[in-house]
């Protein structure tokens, strides 16, 4: 029940020509994801090849080297590219045309990537990308239909996303009338009607205002929680990470940097600064009134309001004393 | 995704052809296209291509990459060729020695079932041979002529008769070095100049007609609009058809009456999507002050330099030598 990388590399552009270099987006990517109850984010500078993950996860793109395994309770879906044991270290062998021929060539597979994006469902950045048909409804249905329901069952399961997401409202509106955040949730209605285990947003929060993101981000903690789904963010925004996320997977320059709980992260400066991130608001005014009233046992590391005032009362407190 | 994506065959270069003015590149192609269908003798034709290719030599172009711009009209160019020889049976029939490039053919019963059965086979098998599999295809043609030529057991279907003849083969050749010689000087231009300099070569060109410049520069402005956003849409394109693709729109995978039903998927959005970025790209135009039809300055200011001068005396030189000749030697 789980969605394995393992020693996936990717590039975009690769020349024939062996003296123009190779340009990895991704490299040596090893990676497991829960196909239940996760909730992670994937954080990293641009150009550190967030997006190419995700839309390797989605078989949008296909590994140049590497597997990418899914299983599931009644099948397993492998796509694989492998280089041979005895030239993995062999570097005279990768400055060879021969190993550019074997990078151009495209992976071979006989699964159908139709039933993988099935299982695990993508929603870009931008709604407009995807919305065309004339009525919110019809768009919803879109997907569903794709994915062999007939009309009827189509309608019904549009029909209970748009009540779960509360845009019932919308449903006989033309999409191209929609305001931004109402577009994206429709577009994030049209993916959850297929029903994928694994549920991908590029940067959903961008452009909205608070009370969108913060319904937003509350549907999917909840779709996580009800329906045990697994939910992968690409963010920037680390208010977010602290208040929503349990596992955030921080990407630079196409490699790994980090993997485990925020808490981990934040706590590791080094990696913080290395990456350029952020911290979250809360704990980067603690650090502050750290700083400038020389709280020493002060425990910055607080993730939501109450919890960082106690945290401040209480050494304040002994302060006092 | 792809960045390296540029419309039109531009390649770097600082030639003495690359820094020629864009309206002279034009109107100098122009005239040299005309006088090619002017010129009927075969090697005056011939003159003029070698001509024009070693002014392809002196612009140091890439050659393989200017051969392979030959490539899409290869097969017109073949097609032409072979209507041409095939059906022009005027003159005398060519002839080596004895041997008269005539020949009869007898299709008989067997050789159209062998026919048939040879094209079954090549296309059920012709799946597993990929490299070859053109010359494969030219032989067993060939093969299937042959044949006829040799069967003649009685159930004869039709009898018929090819031959080569001489003005056949002139015309040939001439249409051959005409459409060679296009080829090479639109890709001569193409490669040598940026389709904005082109643009701008046509909007200087149209400059004279006073009375229609306004609409001479909305026009410019448009074309060079349309050049620069081809390769943004063809990036949103490719945006869509992934978006679509994760909702299970099957672009690739999927039976050919499915595909023509998602095409749809794709088509609004990029509708929709040019609409807004035409009309962003209106506001934030008219925000810098553009104002259609006005008077605008130029970033780069073209200027006359002695080749161009050169280019024109050539040109009338050239030309006047076509007319000269058509004239007084009927050439």
């Amino acid at each position: 029940m789980a969605i394995r990388l393992s020693q996936i590399n990717f590039a975009y552009d690769i020349s024939k020509k062996t003296n123009v270099s190779l340009n990895f987006t991704l490299h040596d990517i090893n990676l497991e994801i829960n196909l239940k109850d996760e909730m992670i984010a994937f954080v990293g500078h641009t150009g550190s090849g967030k997006s190419t993950l995700v839309q390797l996860l989605n078989a949008l793109l296909l590994p140049t080297i590497g597997k990418i395994s899914i299983e599931d309770n009644d099948k397993t879906f492998v796509l694989e590219k492998k280089l041979k044991d005895k030239f993995i270290n062999d570097d005279h062998y990768k400055q060879t045309k021969k190993y550019r021929k074997f990078l151009l060539k495209p992976l071979k597979h006989n699964i159908k990537l139709k039933e993988l994006r099935k299982k695990i469902g993508l929603v870009f950045q931008f709604p407009e990308y995807q919305i065309f048909e004339e009525t919110v409804l019809k768009d919803i249905m879109f997907g569903p239909k794709n994915f062999s329901l007939s009309n009827e069952e189509a309608k019904i399961k549009a029909k209970e996303i748009a009540e779960r997401m509360k845009i019932t409202d919308l449903l006989d509106k033309s999409p191209f009338a929609l305001s931004g955040g109402q577009m994206r949730k429709v577009a994030i209605a049209g993916i959850l009607a297929s029903n994928p285990d694994v549920l991908i947003l590029d940067e959903p929060t961008v452009g909205l205002d608070p009370q969108t993101k913060e319904e937003l981000l509350t549907f999917l903690v909840d779709l996580k929680n009800t329906y045990h789904k697994t939910i992968i963010l690409i963010t920037h925004d680390m208010d977010v990470i602290s208040k929503y996320i349990e596992r955030v997977i921080v990407l630079k320059k196409g490699t790994i940097m980090y993997d485990g709980s925020k808490i981990d992260l934040f706590k590791n400066k080094e990696l913080i600064e290395s990456c350029n991130l952020d911290y979250p608001t809360i704990v980067s005014i603690m650090m502050h009134l750290k700083e400038y009233l020389n709280l020493n046992d002060l425990d910055v590391y607080q993730y939501n309001l109450d919890d960082a005032m106690n945290e401040i009362e209480r050494c304040l407190g002994d302060n006092h004393e | 995704m792809n960045n390296k994506m540029v419309f039109g065959q531009y390649v770097e270069g600082n030639s003495w052809i690359h820094r020629l003015d864009a309206s002279t590149k034009i109107i100098v192609l122009f005239f040299m296209m005309i006088s090619l269908f002017i010129v009927s003798n075969l090697y005056f034709l011939l003159g003029i291509l070698c001509f024009i290719w070693l002014i392809v030599l002196t612009t140091k172009l890439p050659l393989n990459q200017f051969l392979k711009s030959f490539r899409a009209m290869a097969t017109l160019l073949c097609f032409t060729l072979i209507f041409q020889i095939l059906f022009n049976t005027t003159g005398e029939i060519i002839h080596i020695g004895k041997f008269t490039f005539s020949f009869t053919f007898d299709l008989t019963i067997l050789s159209l079932i062998i026919g048939i059965i040879t094209l079954l086979l090549y296309i059920i098998l012709g799946k597993w041979i990929h490299k070859y599999r053109f010359i494969t295809f030219i032989i067993l043609v060939l093969l299937i002529f042959y044949l006829q030529t040799i069967i003649h057991i009685t159930p004869i279907i039709v009898t018929y008769n090819i031959s080569f003849h001489m003005n056949a083969f002139y015309s040939a050749s001439r249409v051959f070095l005409r459409i060679l010689s296009l080829l090479s000087l639109s890709a001569l231009l193409t490669f040598t100049t940026k389709p904005i300099d082109l643009n701008n070569g046509i909007e200087t060109i149209f400059h004279p007609l006073k009375f229609l410049r306004k609409y001479v520069s909305i026009f410019g402005m448009m074309m060079s609009i349309a050049l620069r956003f081809i390769p943004t849409l063809f990036n949103e394109s490719q945006k869509i058809l992934k978006a679509q693709a994760s909702r299970g729109a099957d672009f690739q995978e999927g039976s050919i009456k499915q595909k023509i039903g998602q095409i749809i998927s794709l088509l609004i959005p990029m509708f929709v999507i040019s609409y807004k970025r035409a009309e962003d790209l209106a506001n934030a135009m008219e925000a810098r002050g553009y104002i259609p039809g006005d008077e605008r300055t130029k970033l780069h200011i073209t200027k006359f330099r002695i080749t161009d001068i050169c280019s024109y005396i050539f040109l009338v030189l050239f030309f006047t030598f076509v007319i000269l000749s058509k004239v007084l030697w009927g050439l």
